[in-house]
């Protein structure tokens, strides 16, 4: 336990290198007094740094392929906050979870200090660049000549001027293109193999939501991990309140997942049966019975299609064939439309069968080329298959590689173990890991070389035609690392035949292939631009360049093509053993699993609400069956393995199924199974045991009870009632607080929120909310401001009704936390805020008890921020000490930086010129913030909308947040 | 609670007069005077302390800034005391050597005070620092308490109105 | 009744009461002293690194401290009402009892006075929960049921006090004419330069009835102050207008049946049974039925008022909670003990045999201390939104804390015990003279013997 006054000293002698000036004034933080301090001003000021003001640049995210843009804010010279940049056609200023939490793997206190070498088997040991490059250069010559494919490259997807680096060493060593493998577990690369074989496009299609009236979701999760979740998010929820038609989604699958918590419907198939869900939709849709004015593919498909027993299919399904056949009436009827598959959950070993059929699908309702857009470009420097990755591991294990280059990827901790990376990779004489700090392959490394932080490097991403995200340097990098391009590039330039590069300088590279593109990235007739170079400098500025897309192609059917994936697919062998389907589920929290920092891991699932390990998910009637309980140590095993996971008993699954996140457990239980035309990894499809370890698990789970018991504390509307209930206040016994100037005021959109939880991870980051903990989080000691409530029902055993209430501060008007403190610490504000003065709480904590809405979180001990994570926190907030209570300021710092700001410039606040950290981050932009007093205000205006309802609104606590219901339709007339 | 605000502010200048404003300020490395930079050289405070009117912190002149005037300004043979000052002054020039100020005027953490704020407000700076243009070593003459800032922030409410921030608790606590 | 006793007599017991102690004393004080090290020893791990030791947690942020906190003011109020307001009604039978209530009262307030402060996030800060200007203009928020509860438990604590050491002047005086020492020096002390005069007699019994006037109205007022910390909130379970009742009754019963628990032992270990006999048990034992109804009465109305809401209704449903949750054990021993109990005790036979009056006290004893906990944690356990209830289960340090404060307490009472005469000379004199007012020469007389 460290001495509770050693951080906030940490920092500020921080400051007193970076910062000088005696930034320490506004350092936050309650530490004894130090006899004297020193100021050490600068020698020469930097000209781009004010202390006390912050800085902003702009970059990119590189956590997933969607590569929105991101505007960085530092302070002192060091980056404090991830934002999205609003200038991003992509992300349009919006940040996920996983973006906002890059900014603490740049923190991470394991990361390499320099580069390693190790020599024999030997502990790995400090070296200098020059001449780990060198070793490095020496084993590739040494490699090359032995012929090609001995020099091998395994990577994550750089779609940029890192990959072209990357592929121009690998051409100066000899090796042939098949030679650099791209990992990404994630990738629907069925759905290439599937364009491949119907259009003769082997490309993903750019998915693009904002016209769809109706969408089918097979496993495809788009609202947390499947291709652009940040821009699928917002272009879902801008159709849900689309006025007139309401976009509707269905979501397909054994499992409910976050996304099918956003949906309308919810087809409870069985695993391995959405395939068949996707041709019963195909048979409706091409049904002349249904609709006479047929696409030509469907009248020619129809033949065929015609032939199928609609009860057959509906037995493999696992659906009952109305179903279906009002959700192909449904699709026929609202276009255009988007089916989206496969995802993780679905793809198994006939993926692409269900990739194909979603495609032919998409093609009979004309979906392509307006939802689903060809000739875009979503793919520059595409995923391998696992079959390739497996290639390359076989060839390591027999020993036919001499150097692997292993770039932002970590094959022996995320692959399934069945394929066995870390013994194949341990073959490789000479293994170099970029990797920033260990994983479970650097072991295994020769080399290690460590990588810049994206945050510290040059770089760009072009995750579509039309968008090319900048990335640069917002901080001078913390320890001895090196960009990998830069390394790749000096490395090449001491090859017999240097790899053709114009400079081994990573702004250069950058900065020379952004030059070659502009052209490319100009409306379509807008010529050459007069200044290249002016073009370039006002991209990096503004994060990147953008150009409209080209237009999106339309790509005819191969009928014959198709024809043959319309045969039903095979029935399931029938198995006894009381086998259940794994369902193996990246979140939005954790990705493909590798999700490793702290806040990612702190912060509570939305469906399970469990944070920092695994769970299995169980049907109550399974958990019956196998008398395990939430809590419990389950044993799951499979062909592959087996793996001890703590229970979670979720109404959202099948009875024959078992659900788990992806990660180590997950990888110890997939088997290497592809699927044979893709040659992607099956996930779905493989049938696990599951038996009782007997054993209480340690299972942080911050959920009480997950019904509503009757209390109806998030009402939903339907057409019959389009609002929702809410009590008569106007009996009131006292006067309200007044509030001269403004009042500020929230309003969440239910309809538009899909519990992404970036909300929270942005309020981590802003607020300098600590990380307490698994043993905490097992007492329910989550200290975040805001806290996903999410409710399965209304009492046990009833019908599964999952709706969703991000809680925080209400800033009640009249709020039950304020008489009550002793000391002052919590009042209300003129400004209608809640406050709480840390620096005078005492720490009685009545005011929590007295909160109904119990959004007040208590400092139980020091929060601990390891060094160097001290250094990604706000210094315009305080760092609660422990005995204090704290909670959700609306964040009052940035209200008090606009109002400075509008008093400078002598005129009022405008209205969203103050953004809180939820606000901004919201992907689905549900949070709207503002002066209720203006009742031209955003806030004001969608606070007056019929949906809206306040929490616990019949206490009279009268909330400044008002929450817009999410809309319930009924079925289709 | 009028008679008992009074109460407080004679219990708070009791105690200031007691605990604060030490007589001298705290040795420095280097026997710099304001007296001689302000008042001789008639060098005004933000031509030093240029972040006073556009930040948080006032900052503390860069060596670099220092150095556009000794570059030139480097020895005084009339003032053999000055004399000695200056001529020790090259060394760290030539060794790019920051000198290590000692803090004489220092708020607790938990207080988010900003310059740019007062003196925007125009507030003379020796409304709070004292006549430092007359101090050969500074010292700190205003007690900083919170029950001073008080007297001021009171003051000014009950000359404009509607300046309600001016005493809310979340303006220099958050 | 002592009619028997004479003056001489009567102070001879008490002396011997006060000799030197023999090894079962010691026992005892060595065990009450070590228990309280421990718990002072668990509370200081707290203090070195915050409250993460409590199992508290949201939505119950109050758990044990709290529930010891009104468990001792409740202790606290028996001495008052029988030292005063029994004086008032002139129930003779009180003179036996009082100086052992009234020593109970003060240890048992001196002992709730601590967990207020125990149980802060800051404790070294608690000073600011005083009215006391400062350079910072800042002041306490009189809205708050914490700061009333700051006023009534200083003030309860002055005042039984003061009565204390008036009631006991007289008999300090009479003790320190025939004691030597150390012991002649501290009863010259709290004998206050007593002579016996008439002069004195007659301030004495005007000062006596003035303070029996002034701590009377305490009675009822300390504990409905504390009963507010929960009443006045919007918490379902706390938010009940019957509290300040149900609350001063549930502190009498409480009250007396600590005091019975400690007398039964005290008047066998000291020789006392001719000066505190059977009767006066008795007499106490038919207030505990009185207060022990008024208590079920209350339990029964809080039910029947929850179960008039809607089944969807939070009031309602905490109280099934209670009934059915996972702190039903604790629910239906309450109810058991302090309803059951004093039924119990309408049967002379059970009221007058020592063993079964003195195990039905105890189970009183721990089912008010259950009660407390129930009111405290089953409430907020169980609050509005579903999504947040969770189960407080009190944590070894919690546990420490608690029985600490009992150990500090019978210490304190222990130590009380040899340095206070235990009954009151002075009025037993006046009963043994057969007065039914102090006379002149009465007690003066036995003063000077």
């Amino acid at each position: 336990m460290r001495d509770p006054s050693e951080w906030p000293l940490g920092r500020r002698s921080f400051f007193r290198i970076v910062g000088g000036a005696g930034a320490a004034g506004v350092a936050a933080g309650c530490s004894p007094k130090p006899a004297i301090q020193r100021i050490v001003p600068y020698l020469v000021p930097p000209d781009d740094v004010v202390p006390g003001k912050p800085t902003f640049y702009r970059t990119a995210c590189r956590e997933c392929g969607a590569g929105c843009g991101v505007t960085a804010r530092t302070r002192e010279g060091r980056a404090v906050k991830l934002e999205g940049n609003p200038e991003d056609p992509v992300g349009r200023g919006a940040l996920c979870a996983r973006g906002q939490a890059a900014i603490q793997a740049l923190y991470h206190p394991e990361r390499f200090k320099g580069p390693l070498r190790r020599a024999g088997g030997g502990p790995a040991a400090p070296v200098s660049w020059e001449e780990a490059e060198a070793d490095l250069a020496k084993a590739i010559v040494a490699a090359a000549a032995k012929g090609p494919g001995r020099v091998r490259m395994l990577t994550a997807p750089e779609p940029g001027t890192a990959g072209a680096v990357q592929r121009a060493l690998l051409a100066a060593a000899g090796a042939r293109p098949q030679d650099r493998v791209v990992l990404d577990l994630l990738d629907p690369g069925p759905l290439r193999a599937a364009g491949a074989a119907l259009l003769g496009r082997a490309e993903l299609p750019i998915v693009d939501l904002t016209e769809a009236r109706s969408v089918v979701a097979l496993g495809a999760d788009f609202l947390e991990t499947w291709g652009s979740p940040v821009e699928l998010a917002r272009q879902l929820a801008d159709g849900r309140t689309r006025a007139g038609e309401r976009t509707r989604l269905t979501w397909v699958g054994p499992r409910l997942s976050l996304t099918g918590v956003s949906a309308d419907r919810w087809l409870r198939a069985r695993s391995g049966g959405e395939a068949d869900v996707v041709l019963g939709l195909l048979r409706v849709a091409a049904d002349p019975a249904v609709e006479t004015g047929r696409s030509k593919e469907a009248r020619a498909l129809w033949p065929r299609l015609s032939a199928i027993s609609t009860a057959d299919l509906a037995s493999r399904a696992g659906v009952p064939w109305g179903e279906v056949e009002r959700l192909g009436r449904e699709l026929v009827l609202r276009r255009p439309s988007a089916v989206l598959a496969p995802g993780p959950q679905s793809q198994g070993a006939d993926a692409t069968r269900l990739a194909a059929l979603a495609l032919v699908l998409n093609s009979v309702l004309g979906n392509l080329g307006r939802t689903l857009r060809y000739g875009q470009g979503g793919d520059e420097d595409a995923p391998s298959s696992m079959a390739e990755v497996r290639a390359l591991l076989d060839d390591c294990a027999r020993g036919e590689v001499d150097v692997l280059l292993v770039h932002g990827v970590d094959p022996a901790g995320l692959l399934p173990v069945a394929l066995g990376a870390p013994a194949a990779l341990a073959k490789v004489p000479l293994l170099a890991s970029f990797a920033r700090r260990p994983d479970a392959t650097t072991p295994l490394a020769r080399l290690v070389l460590p990588d810049h932080h994206p945050l510290e490097s040059f770089g760009d991403v072009a995750p579509r035609a039309g968008v090319l995200n900048l990335l640069q340097p917002v901080m001078t990098p913390l320890a001895d690392t090196r960009q990998a391009i830069q390394v790749l590039a000096e490395v090449g330039a001491q090859l017999p035949t240097p790899a053709k590069l114009a400079s081994t300088d990573p702004y250069d590279l950058v900065m020379t292939r952004a030059g070659e593109r502009v052209a490319s990235l100009r409306a379509p007739g807008a010529g050459l631009p007069a200044d290249p170079a002016a073009e370039l400098r006002a991209a990096r500025e503004h994060g990147g360049l953008w150009a409209p897309p080209p237009a999106a192609v339309a790509p005819a059917l191969r009928i014959e093509a198709a024809g043959r994936f319309l045969a039903p697919g095979a029935p399931r062998a029938a198995e006894g053993g009381g086998a259940l389907d794994l369902v193996a589920f990246p979140t939005a929290l954790r990705g493909d699993g590798r999700a490793d920092l702290p806040w990612l891991r702190e912060v509570p699932d939305t469906l399970s609400s469990v944070s920092w390990t695994a769970w299995l998910e169980l049907s109550p009637a399974t958990a019956q069956r196998l008398g395990v309980a939430t809590g419990e140590l389950a044993t799951v095993t499979t062909a592959a393995g087996h793996a001890d996971v703590p229970v979670y008993v979720f109404p959202g699954i099948r009875d024959d199924a078992v659900a788990l996140p992806l990660g180590a457990e997950a990888a110890a239980l997939l088997p290497a199974t592809l699927d044979p035309v893709s040659g992607a990894l099956a996930f779905a499809g493989v049938r696990a045991t599951v038996a009782r370890a007997g054993k209480r698990a340690r299972l942080p789970l911050l959920e009480g009870s997950p019904y509503q018991h009757g209390r109806n504390v998030v009402p939903v509307v339907t057409r019959a009632e389009p609002s929702p209930p809410r009590p008569d206040l106007s009996a009131r016994m006292y006067p309200e607080p007044a509030h001269p100037e403004h009042r500020w005021a929230m309003a969440i959109d239910l309809d538009r929120c899909t519990g992404c939880e970036a909300c929270v991870v942005a309020c981590f980051a802003e607020n300098n909310v600590p990380v307490m903990g698994p043993e905490a989080a097992e007492q329910g000691r989550y200290m975040g401001w805001i806290r996903m409530e999410r409710y399965l029902g209304d009492e046990p055993g009833g019908a599964l009704d999952v709706r969703l209430l991000p809680m925080l501060c209400q800033h009640c008007t009249n709020a039950p936390c304020e008489p009550v403190c002793p000391v002052y610490a919590t009042y209300h504000t003129p400004e209608g805020l809640n406050a709480q003065i840390y620096n005078r709480c005492v720490g009685t904590r009545y005011c929590s008890n007295n909160c109904p809405y119990k959004v007040r979180t208590f400092n139980w001990r020091d929060a601990q921020f390891e060094r160097p994570l001290d250094m990604q926190l706000n210094p315009d907030v305080t760092v609660r000490s422990r005995g204090v209570m704290e909670k959700c300021t609306f964040c009052v710092q940035r209200i008090r930086f606009a109002e400075g700001r509008a008093r400078d410039e002598q005129r009022p606040v405008r209205d969203g010129e103050i953004v809180p950290a939820c606000a901004q981050s919201c992907p689905a932009q549900a949070i709207t913030f503002g002066d209720a007093n203006d009742p031209a205000s955003r806030v004001s205006q969608v606070a007056r909308d019929r949906r809206a309802f306040r929490a616990l609104e019949d206490l009279g606590t009268l909330p400044a947040i008002t929450y817009l219901a999410r809309v319930r339709e009924e079925e289709p007339s | 609670m009028i008679p008992l605000r009074a109460l407080a502010v004679a219990a708070a200048l009791a105690a200031v007069r007691v605990l604060a404003a030490e007589p001298a300020g705290p040795a420095q490395p280097i026997r710099f005077s304001h007296k001689v930079h302000a008042t001789d050289a008639t060098i005004g405070c933000t031509s030093c302390h240029v972040y006073a009117e556009r930040s948080t912190v006032a900052g503390i002149p860069s060596m670099a800034r220092c150095f556009g005037c000794h570059k030139f300004v480097k020895e005084d043979p009339a003032n053999p005391a000055l004399d000695r000052e200056l001529k020790a002054l090259g060394p760290l020039l030539r060794e790019g050597k920051p000198i290590e100020w000692t803090r004489v005027h220092r708020l607790p953490d938990h207080v988010f005070f900003t310059h740019e704020r007062h003196v925007r407000s125009g507030m003379r700076c020796q409304d709070c620092h004292g006549p430092v243009e007359q101090m050969e070593v500074v010292r700190q003459v205003a007690p900083l308490t919170m029950g001073w800032c008080l007297e001021c922030h009171h003051r000014k409410q009950r000359e404009q109105a509607g300046r309600a921030r001016l005493t809310d608790c979340v303006t220099c606590h958050k | 009744m002592s009619n028997a006793a004479t003056f001489r007599s009567i102070e001879d017991t008490v002396r011997a009461a006060h000799g030197p102690p023999g090894p079962l004393y010691w026992l005892a004080l060595a065990v009450s002293g070590g228990v309280f090290a421990f718990g002072a020893w668990a509370y200081s791990l707290v203090v070195r690194t915050g409250l993460h030791w409590t199992g508290l947690e949201r939505p119950g942020m109050w758990g044990n401290l709290i529930t010891d906190f009104v468990f001792w003011v409740g202790i606290a109020h028996s001495g008052t009402l029988i030292s005063a307001i029994l004086f008032l009604f002139r129930a003779r039978f009180r003179t036996a009892v009082y100086r052992v209530a009234e020593m109970m009262t003060v240890f048992a307030v001196m002992t709730a006075g601590l967990y207020p402060i125990l149980h802060l996030g800051r404790p070294w800060l608690a000073h600011w929960l005083l009215p006391y200007p400062n350079q910072r203009e800042l002041w306490i928020n009189f809205r708050s049921p914490l700061i009333w509860d700051v006023f009534a438990i200083s003030t309860y604590l002055i005042v039984s006090t003061v009565f204390l050491l008036v009631g006991v002047a007289p008999d300090a005086a009479a003790l320190r004419d025939r004691a030597t020492g150390w012991r002649r020096g501290l009863y010259r002390l709290l004998a206050f330069g007593w002579r016996g005069t008439d002069e004195q007699w007659r301030h004495y019994t005007r000062a006596y009835l003035f303070f029996a006037a002034f701590a009377t109205p305490l009675v009822v007022s300390v504990h409905s102050v504390v009963s507010w910390d929960f009443a006045v909130s919007v918490t379902p379970g706390w938010h009940s207008t019957l509290f300040p009742p149900y609350f001063v009754a549930g502190a009498i019963l409480s009250g007396v049946a600590m005091v019975i628990t400690i007398l039964v032992p005290l008047r066998r270990a000291f020789r006392l049974e001719d000066l505190i006999t059977a009767r006066h048990l008795d007499m106490l034992a038919r207030l505990v039925i009185f207060t022990g109804l008024i208590v079920t009465y209350s339990y029964a109305t809080e039910l029947v008022l929850a179960a008039g809401e809607p089944a969807s209704d939070p009031e309602r449903s905490t109280f099934l909670y209670r009934m059915t949750g996972p702190y039903a054990p604790v629910f239906w021993t309450m109810v058991t003990f302090n309803c059951g109990g004093p039924l119990l005790l309408l049967v002379r036979k059970v009221r007058t045999t020592t063993w079964s009056l003195l195990l039905i006290c105890l189970a009183i004893n721990v089912g008010m201390w259950l009660e407390r906990f129930n009111i405290v944690v089953t409430s907020l356990a169980h609050d509005r939104l579903p999504f947040d209830w969770r189960v407080y289960v009190p944590t070894w340090v919690e546990w420490a804390m608690t029985f600490g404060a009992f150990g500090w307490f019978f210490f304190l009472f222990l130590v009380g015990l040899k340095l206070l005469p235990p009954v009151s000379i002075a009025e037993l004199k006046e009963d043994a003279a057969g007065h039914g007012a102090h006379g002149p020469d009465g007690p003066a007389e036995g003063s000077h013997a």
